[in-house]
């Protein structure tokens, strides 16, 4: 059993480990931390030598990089064998994590992009907090009348040019999805990128957005130093289950609201669903038991109390209930939020990122950086274009 | 005599060696095999890798691909090359300067000199830690102590920016931080220094050299050969450099570099490449060129030697 994580984050999986071991005296649990980079780092290594932890922790972002490399045993085979059960699985969830018709992850927690707002500050500066939902067009008008309302070196908001969610939801409601069909080149044509930098761009004139020098400025603790904390911004584009943990360092009350709708678009709705989870390493001997591991983690409700919304709302049904009267307040937002999102029925369904998808990431937001530095939004868009094209085609080659 | 030769002569070269040298190999073999195991077996495998596109799950034979595409079709490849030229040919030459004059400075008999000594070598012990390119960020970050002091002197015009991650500076701050590591060098130069017999000093003083004349004639020279040292030395780990850029630049977008790829570093990419894209043929690739390329500026620097480092005994 491996997993990311800090001090915190240790100790429930230590505990849920141990709980287990309690029960199934026959099993001993080898356990191995490391941060976020360094877990990445370490799993590539050992994923490249067949030598994998037998339940490595996994999340969306990577899970196409690695299943279709051949290095996560697909779940079917347990799901139907009855050791793990999905009942009361919402299957949109199960969707989210399933690859070429395979299941290769049991998420433990899934979250949402959302729009974290400070509430206190917005009233501070004489507004009603934003409400829940609002189109593109609203609330470009209520972040640039808020900006006029702010004091000096406050910002209504993060810059969601740079959010890499942001955009893909942003290729949803334009009816598109990152890759195509076959994953060989990209899913959209050159308008969408450059309509979204535009919309973007507009809000950055209009000095409502947070200047790049301070995007862009690093930080070692990504919560207690963001802008949100420093109180430099009203609100950030952010993912849902972060809410518990920016509040923690954040003067003021934090609310969620979800992406701005496309009334016009092709789907109206396009957040998307971003599970973190478990996964079993093609390389391990004991399936069987890995599997009936996992299956305790997702499903037990001793396992659900200590985990606790850690990596945002868990599935299962019977976890709301389990969870009704030791739930963190700021998490149960987070749970409404999921709840209320992925409950949309017009939400568009996204492709999961297929392999290829960390380079084009990557090639996207030093575009739009570079827009915020003086490039043409068509020069950075053909750039990236150009790259995100040949990274899906060196992919899939 | 005779019979000598045919005894010598039943065995084969392979096996007299064997008979000879078997005991030194066995009591060698814990190093030796661990050597083969954990340095020769990889290294001849990810020269192996580099002519493949190896990503886990494939490692098709591409022949010298790799090579080429990185030189004919990688932007950021050849982004990386500028940017790490820049950091080692501004970055080590002046790093030589200031801890040569450094070196003169505390190589003088003065009260007190020891405990400076130590003083000076402080930043290298640290320099190339985590802490310190933490550090650095926050001295020159946009509300850091640097933009404090502009705004005190008055110099601040415009609204501020933040120099560790201003594509248009961030390089200089990585090439400062560089210099400011001038600690090892600094100790190299010192031990060279007194190891120039003084009585040359005195001579020369007799014959009425300035102070001039004598570092120019007496002091320069007798130090080329530990300028050249810690040339090579100082170059290769600059051409390695990983971790301040690492650090630094790792803010921004989430992508690695820097803002614009103003830090990318020849290692950040291979790590990029690696870690992110899990193209691993093609880092292999790349890390066979920084090899090529050390490989080929430290050739250079030995055959230039022979033009400017003075032996003593020559």
């Amino acid at each position: 059993l491996a997993w990311w994580g800090a001090e915190a984050r240790n100790k429930l999986y230590n505990q849920i480990a141990d709980l287990y071991e309690q029960q199934n005296p026959h099993v001993t649990i080898v356990r191995e931390t490391a941060g976020w980079d360094d877990y990445w780092i370490k799993t590539a290594t050992q994923a490249a030598s067949a030598n994998l932890p037998d339940i490595p922790a996994s999340v969306i972002d990577t899970l196409s990089e690695y299943a279709q490399r051949g290095t996560y045993l697909p779940l079917n085979q347990f799901v139907e064998s009855g050791t793990i059960d999905t009942t009361g699985w919402p299957q949109a969830v199960l969707d989210g994590v399933t690859i070429d018709d395979k299941l290769y992850m049991m998420p433990t927690g899934t979250t949402i992009n959302s729009i974290i707002v400070n509430a206190d500050m917005v009233t501070d500066a004489g507004m009603e907090p934003p409400p829940f939902e609002l189109t593109y067009d609203e609330y470009r008008d209520y972040v640039v009348e808020l900006q006029s309302k702010l004091p000096e070196d406050v910002w209504a908001t993060s810059d969601g040019a740079l959010t890499w969610e942001h955009f893909q939801t942003w290729i949803l409601q334009k009816g598109y999805q990152i890759a195509n069909e076959d994953h060989t080149d990209v899913g959209f044509p050159r308008d969408v990128p450059i309509a979204f930098l535009t919309y973007w761009q507009e809000l950055y004139d209009a000095g409502a957005v947070l200047p790049i020098d301070y995007t862009v400025q690093p930080r070692s603790d990504q919560w207690a130093e963001s802008s949100l904390a420093a109180g430099q911004v009203a609100m950030t584009w952010q993912n849902s289950n972060q809410l518990k943990i920016f509040q923690q360092y954040t003067d003021g009350d934090l609310i969620l609201i979800r992406n701005p709708t496309m009334p016009d678009g092709e789907h109206k709705y396009g957040e998307y669903l971003r599970p973190s989870g478990l996964s079993i390493a093609a390389n391990t001997n004991h399936p069987e038991e890995a599997a009936k591991f996992i299956n305790f983690f997702v499903n037990d409700p001793e396992a659900i109390k200590i985990f606790n919304n850690e990596l945002g709302a868990m599935a299962p049904e019977h976890a709301a209930e389990v969870l009704k009267d030791i739930i963190h307040p700021k998490d149960k937002l987070v749970t409404e939020y999921f709840n209320t999102i992925s409950a949309t029925p017009e939400l568009a369904s996204k492709m999961p990122d297929p392999k290829g998808t960390p380079a084009v990431r990557s090639a996207f937001l030093r575009a739009a950086e570079s827009v915020r530095y003086g490039t043409p939004i068509e020069e950075a868009v053909d750039t990236f274009m150009q790259e995100a094209a040949d990274a899906y085609k060196e992919a899939s080659a | 005599m005779m019979d000598g030769l045919a005894h010598k002569g039943r065995y084969s070269p392979w096996r007299r060696f064997w008979h000879k040298n078997k005991y030194a190999y066995l009591f060698l073999s814990p190093w030796l095999i661990g050597l083969l195991i954990w340095q020769a077996f990889p290294t001849v495998w990810s020269l192996y890798l580099s002519f493949t596109d190896y990503d886990l799950a494939r490692a098709n034979w591409v022949g010298p691909s790799n090579y080429t595409t990185m030189f004919t079709d990688d932007r950021r490849y050849m982004r990386s090359l500028s940017v790490t030229f820049r950091y080692v040919f501004l970055g080590v030459p002046l790093q030589l300067f200031i801890s040569l004059m450094l070196a003169l400075i505390l190589n003088r008999k003065l009260p007190g000199i020891a405990l400076f000594r130590g003083v000076f070598y402080l930043p290298s012990l640290m320099g190339g830690s985590v802490a310190i390119a933490i550090m650095w960020r926050r001295f020159f970050g946009i509300d850091g102590f640097f933009n404090i002091l502009l705004e005190r002197v008055g110099l601040q015009d415009g609204p501020a920016i933040s120099w560790v991650s201003n594509p248009r500076y961030a390089l200089y701050l990585l090439i400062l931080l560089l210099v400011w590591q001038f600690g090892s060098p600094m100790i190299i130069f010192l031990a060279g220094l007194r190891q120039i017999p003084t009585d040359l000093y005195e001579a020369a003083a007799i014959d009425g050299a300035g102070s001039w004349s004598l570092f120019s004639r007496i002091t320069l020279p007798l130090l080329t050969p530990i300028i050249f040292f810690n040339l090579i030395q100082q170059m290769i780990s600059a051409f390695q450099a990983f971790t301040p850029a690492y650090i630094i630049g790792g803010g921004g977008g989430g992508s690695v570099g820097g803002p614009l790829d103003s830090m990318l570093f020849y290692t950040l990419y291979l790590y990029q490449k690696s870690f992110v894209e899990f193209r691993l043929g093609y880092a292999s690739a790349m890390a066979w060129m920084l090899l090529i390329i050390i490989a080929v500026f430290t050739a250079l620097l030995f055959t230039s030697s022979r033009y400017w480092v003075h032996y003593g005994d020559k």
